[in-house]
């Protein structure tokens, strides 16, 4: 009897939303195209910037994003969560994470996006409030960025201030996508957050370290600090 | 016509007494002029008089005159501080440094240019920590 193979489907679920990149303190949104490709138990999300995006080094402001950002693989069958940072020198790192480990608390409250009926979550991860919509006719336990672990796929999240927007537009059914590199990064084994934690402070030591020997002003009645403030998505004890 | 001008009191018969009028105004002008550099005398007067008085109680009670009118110089100086705050930023996605720079002075102006010259040299700093 031959058996029927079935092929493992690789779905993209495309999002459209936005990132305030001065969080919390100012203004600095962008829109950004966002794409859960989700195949079996894998998933890698990642948000670029809709238009070109080049680093850039002018005047007071240097901007060193990447050109993707949020980049998340995970793996429920393994229970792994890999997530990517780009330092100074915009070199790409992965550090390792917990799977959903945000508590949900679910709702009556309901509303169709995309035609989909959704039903309503919040949670508080990594120091931030987070509010999900979630397909229970989608029975993937996914969503945009770190989040998921519900019963249906994140279609819409949202933080509590609205600096971070990711709502699902379309799908569409693709080849797959190159998991090679995260597997190989989990097979070696990978740091943790507060690797991460480590690596972004160490980083900014560097900078604060630099930015003391300024001397302070050079006339008698005035005076001149400078300052240096990290501020991260992700709360980082 | 002749015309004979004795004083003012005394008229010839016929005379007119148009050289008396010029007279009399000259006359009332010779006595306003001395009447006013009188007074400017007197003011001069006064005012070298009340100077060096002045001078007199400045250099009597100089030191405290000094000390206060440093006080004051200095209150004025507080109370006239300009504080400039510039940031700058760098920008990697999820995780952002922000720079700044406060500067205090005496008018904005030179608070803005000790600012901007503090915080262009902390940005020069981190390219130079980048590159």
């Amino acid at each position: 009897m031959l058996g029927i193979a079935q092929a493992q489907t690789t779905t993209m679920f495309v999002y459209e939303g936005k990132f305030n990149s001065s969080f919390g303190r100012a203004e600095n949104f962008r829109q950004f195209r966002g794409t859960l490709i989700v195949s079996g138990d894998r998933s890698l999300f990642t948000m670029k910037e809709s238009g070109l995006h080049l680093a850039s080094m002018q005047g007071n402001n240097i901007d060193l994003r990447p050109d993707s950002m949020f980049t998340v693989f995970k793996d429920v069958e393994s229970n792994s969560l890999l997530f990517e940072f780009s330092d100074l020198n915009q070199r790409t790192h992965l550090f390792a994470d917990t799977l959903f480990p945000m508590d949900w608390k679910t709702s009556e409250e309901q509303r169709s996006i995309g035609g989909i009926p959704c039903r309503k979550a919040v949670t508080q991860f990594k120091g931030r409030g987070y509010t999900a919509w979630y397909a229970p006719t989608i029975t993937i336990p996914d969503g945009p960025w770190k989040l998921g672990g519900l019963p249906g796929l994140i279609l819409e999240a949202y933080d509590d201030e609205d600096n971070w927007h990711m709502t699902f537009v379309s799908k569409q059914e693709i080849d797959g996508f190159d998991q090679d590199h995260f597997l190989a990064a989990m097979k070696k084994g990978t740091e943790g957050f507060p690797a991460f934690a480590a690596q972004v402070k160490k980083i900014f030591s560097r900078l604060e370290a630099s930015l003391g020997a300024q001397s302070s002003g050079n006339c008698i009645d005035c005076q001149t600090k400078s300052v240096l403030k990290i501020h991260s998505w992700e709360k980082i004890d | 016509m002749l015309v004979l001008q004795g004083n003012n009191k005394q008229l010839l018969p016929g005379a007119i007494p148009r050289a008396n009028i010029k007279k009399q105004i000259k006359s009332i002008v010779k006595k306003v002029i001395l009447s006013v550099a009188m007074m400017f005398a007197a003011f001069m007067t006064q005012a070298a008089v009340g100077k060096k008085m002045e001078e007199v109680k400045y250099m009597s009670g100089k030191e405290s005159v000094k000390v206060e009118t440093h006080h004051e110089a200095s209150k004025k100086l507080e109370d006239a501080l300009c504080t400039v705050t510039l940031k700058g930023r760098i920008d990697l996605g999820p995780i952002e440094a922000e720079v700044s720079c406060t500067t205090s002075a005496t008018t904005c102006d030179a608070a803005t240019v000790s600012a901007l010259s503090c915080l262009s040299a902390a940005m020069r700093t981190v390219r130079t920590v980048i590159l």
